[in-house]
């Protein structure tokens, strides 16, 4: 758990004709993570052609994404909640898809082609009829068209000028005008324009088209529209985008499958009808990669340590409750194999941080409401997105904790009782806290940073960085306390010089370049201060807002009851968008600037095994 | 309400408010280019944005305590106090504002490019934002310390020395906040710079938090004077 998993190199020498199958059966496992072959083995060579072929499928992939791209999008919010749906093929199914990939790119570009020409022919018939409504209103012509005719009614509706309202009116033959309805409203689009809308009995239908067309009024011809619009929606028919995305969506699979293949077949060597292939194993897994080998292949396996020269590649061992936090860890970069992996200590140290910076019951359920929809949708999108919505979870449980302990339930508006201390009503206690969290978390940092100076045999900056670090940090901690006379005693004082002097002395006979730093171990601490300034602005801003909510929460009756409960449910929704990502970023930024500069070196690459789930 | 508490407020909602402006003004126009080309990337765009109102929100906050218990302030020293608290998160917030928008849009550029440079960009985005916390922390603990935040908002009797303290521990914090604006500056230069070398991470972050601790020490400066005279 905190180191990462211990490699075996392994070499091994196969017939040419089974390391299609091998890769294949190996991808399945997800265990193998090929490694170029450095050594120049006489009459081995690498396949040129494999490159060439590589990159037309690159092409290919290409294309899909073209496709994909101009293809009609989801909201945002159907993206980060909506479910998304998986694809899964078997062998036979995807050498077809394979076989078919040029087709079916074919079929879809034709198709996105047609949907790009129904689009512009949708706009132009948009437009052309507008310009020529208006053109007709400009000469004073009443714009009229029937819209709707049920079986005892007859409904048109148009345009006509204010101008033209009175002869409108008098073009509507005395006989039938009884039995017409006609309104009119000012149309928001066009000055001095008047929408209008007339509504008759079907037996009025020829008298008062006769009328009409005998007055100046031109009719849209209903007939050449409803053609018009038939055949906008038979085309939208033949395109079917949800199909033609998921078709488009499997190819693309299928082509990165077979791209990660010739990958690995970029590394490998061949000489006649063998095939020689190095690559990295986890110890736990060799047993799985034997087996798989004796199931009908002719092969010759042999496995080593990894080397001092080699860079084993770093695979974590964490527990999946803690492996989300492994993201924010390779945010920074990966550990190198011979260093300690510090997940552990990171979602330990993270999710307290986060608790504090956001620590109300109330908005914690907010966030774990939206972490576990996004984990239902985004989750099932992508595995950076299920890692994120993990990482949610877990730090908004980590706040509804700290806000039970802390007494905040939407702020201040709900009463419970406050169980260790509320930051808002008592921030020294906090500030304290908060400060002493941060010796602890640098003590952390130096001490893993000490060890792993220890395993790579560096004793020069164990002991003349880390641990003069270390009795500084701690020798001047004591010194301080006994300033501000938590500590009493003269021994206090001496052993505190002592220790921090001792330090200050090793670090300059090791480095002494290294005392400028002195500073910055000051501006590290006092840094943590920032927990305190988060959590007191979280709490003030829920309290602002209870303020505002308050006079209608009781003012007595029901509804304003409700109204108040709406306004605080609303703002609560703000406060949790907004100061979810402060605390996130600032937890971050104590994790990247302050623990990781005391001991992280990202030298490590992380193991990228050949997968096809 | 007095004057003086009056100008706190103000200064408090107004400079954090031209800052917030300024950085949403700056990371927004580069959003709605990057989501015009690539819309995928919205939520990402957004989290720049939204970073950059976070200044106006912590004026927003003390002006609004400002506000609800300024009514029983009639002392002079008081006022003064709360002067101090009005500008160090006012000007904090101003700085700050400026310091996020110049990094948030190159944070943003630079994942325009590349979409996995997220978290590094945001590091050097949130380093100005610290400011503003700064300033944010030593104002609270003015107005705490005169008394506003507990019981009724009745304010305590604040002698001149403790006044006084307080409007230099919070000019300290402006004056050194001014870094903000800086820290943008090289926190851009610094992103722009993982674009060409992702590893280069670990050394320019040093660099740019060596302007960040002049704020820090200006923070512990200022914690220091109000503890002196009891406001902490």
């Amino acid at each position: 758990m905190f180191r990462p998993a211990r490699m075996k190199k392994v070499k091994l020498l196969l017939p040419a004709e089974q390391e299609d199958r091998f890769l294949r059966e190996v991808g399945k496992l997800a265990i193998l993570q090929v490694k170029t072959v450095e050594k120049n083995l006489s009459g081995f060579n690498k396949d040129v052609n494999i490159s060439v072929e590589k990159n037309g499928l690159l092409n290919l992939v290409r294309r899909c994404d073209t496709i994909l791209n101009k293809l009609p999008k989801e909201g945002i919010i159907a993206q980060l909640v909506g479910r998304g749906v998986s694809i899964g093929f078997s062998d036979e199914e995807e050498d077809e898809i394979y076989a078919d990939a040029q087709s079916i790119l074919n079929n879809a570009e034709d198709k996105l082609n047609k949907l790009e020409k129904l689009r512009m022919m949708k706009l132009s018939t948009k437009k052309q009829l507008s310009l020529r409504i208006s053109s007709l209103l400009k000469n004073n012509i009443i714009v009229l068209r029937r819209t709707r005719r049920t079986d005892y009614l007859i409904i048109w509706e148009g345009w006509i000028n204010r101008s033209s309202i009175d002869r409108f009116i008098e073009i509507i033959p005395e006989s039938v005008r009884k039995e017409c309805l006609v309104s009119l409203n000012e149309s928001g689009v066009l000055k001095g324009v008047f929408k209008v809308k007339i509504v008759t009995l079907v037996q009025n239908l020829s008298i008062l088209e006769g009328a009409l067309s005998s007055y100046g009024v031109a009719s849209l011809s209903e007939e050449k529209e409803g053609i018009e619009t038939e055949e906008v929606e038979d085309i939208e028919e033949i395109v079917d985008v949800n199909s033609l995305k998921q078709q488009i969506f499997l190819l693309r699979k299928v082509l990165l499958k077979r791209i990660e293949i010739l990958e690995a077949k970029e590394k490998i060597v061949r000489k006649g009808s063998s095939t020689y292939l190095e690559g990295w194993v986890k110890e736990k897994d060799l047993e799985k990669l034997i087996s798989t080998l004796k199931k009908g292949y002719n092969y010759e396996l042999s496995v080593e340590d990894p080397e001092k020269w080699d860079d084993p590649p770093v695979a974590f061992e964490n527990p999946p409750i803690i492996r989300s936090f492994e993201t924010i860890m390779l945010m920074f970069g990966a550990p190198g194999y011979r260093q300690i992996d510090p997940t552990p200590f990171l979602s330990l140290t993270y999710a307290i941080f986060f608790g504090l910076m956001f620590a109300d019951v109330f908005d914690g359920i907010l966030l774990l409401t939206f972490s576990l929809l996004l984990y239902r949708g985004l989750g099932s999108r992508s595995h950076n997105g299920k890692m994120l919505s993990e990482i949610l979870v877990t730090i908004s449980i980590s706040s509804i904790v700290f806000g039970f302990l802390t007494g905040e339930f939407m702020g201040d508006a709900i009463k419970i009782p406050v169980i260790w201390f509320n930051g808002f009503e008592d921030p020294m206690y906090f500030l304290q806290i908060a400060i002493l969290l941060g010796v602890i978390q640098l003590t952390l940092g130096l001490a893993i940073g000490f060890v792993n100076e220890l395993i790579m045999k560096r004793l020069k900056n164990a002991f003349g960085e880390k641990l003069a670090w270390l009795m500084i940090l701690h020798g001047s901690i004591i010194i301080l306390l006994y300033y501000l006379q938590y500590l009493n005693g003269d021994f206090y004082l001496y052993s505190g010089s002592i220790f921090a002097a001792s330090g200050l002395i090793l670090l300059t006979i090791v480095n002494p370049r290294n005392l400028m730093e002195v500073t910055r171990l000051v501006s590290n601490v006092v840094s943590y201060a920032r927990i305190v300034a988060i959590n007191i602005s979280h709490a003030g801003i829920s309290r602002a807002f209870t303020l505002l909510a308050s006079p209608l929460l009781f003012s007595g009756g029901v509804f304003g009851l409700l109204a108040g409960g709406i306004i605080l449910l609303i703002t609560h929704f703000f406060i949790v968008f907004i100061e979810s990502f402060i605390a996130f970023a600032h937890s971050l930024r104590l994790h990247f600037v302050e623990f990781f500069s005391k001991f992280f070196e990202p030298t490590g690459n992380v193991f990228k095994p050949l997968s096809f789930p | 309400m007095d004057v003086l508490t009056l100008i706190s407020v103000l200064s408090a909602i107004g400079f954090s408010g031209v800052g917030s402006i300024l950085g949403i003004a700056m990371t927004a126009s580069v959003s709605s280019r990057m989501i015009a080309e690539k819309p995928e990337r919205f939520g990402l765009a957004l989290v720049f944005t939204v970073l950059a109102e976070t200044p106006v929100i912590y004026g927003l906050l003390v002006a609004l305590f400002l506000i609800m218990n300024g009514s029983n302030v009639n002392d002079f020293n008081t006022s003064i106090s709360l002067l101090g608290s009005g500008l160090s998160v006012g000007l904090t917030g101003l700085f700050s504002g400026l310091g996020i928008g110049i990094a948030g849009s190159a944070a943003i550029g630079a994942i325009r490019e590349r979409e996995e440079l997220f978290g590094k960009s945001l590091i050097f985005t949130v380093l100005p934002e610290s400011i503003v916390i700064y300033g944010l922390l030593v104002s609270i603990v003015i107005i705490r310390g005169v008394g506003l935040l507990s019981g009724a908002g009745v304010p305590h009797q604040v002698d001149s020395v403790s006044a006084y303290t307080s409007l230099v521990s919070s000019i300290v914090v402006c004056i050194t906040g001014g870094s903000g604006y800086y820290l943008g500056k090289t926190g851009a230069k610094a992103i722009s710079s993982l674009l060409k070398d992702e590893d280069s991470f670990g050394k320019s972050i040093v660099f740019v938090v060596l302007i960040e601790s002049i704020a820090i020490y200006g923070l512990l400066v200022a914690i220091l004077l109000l503890r002196g005279v009891g406001m902490l």
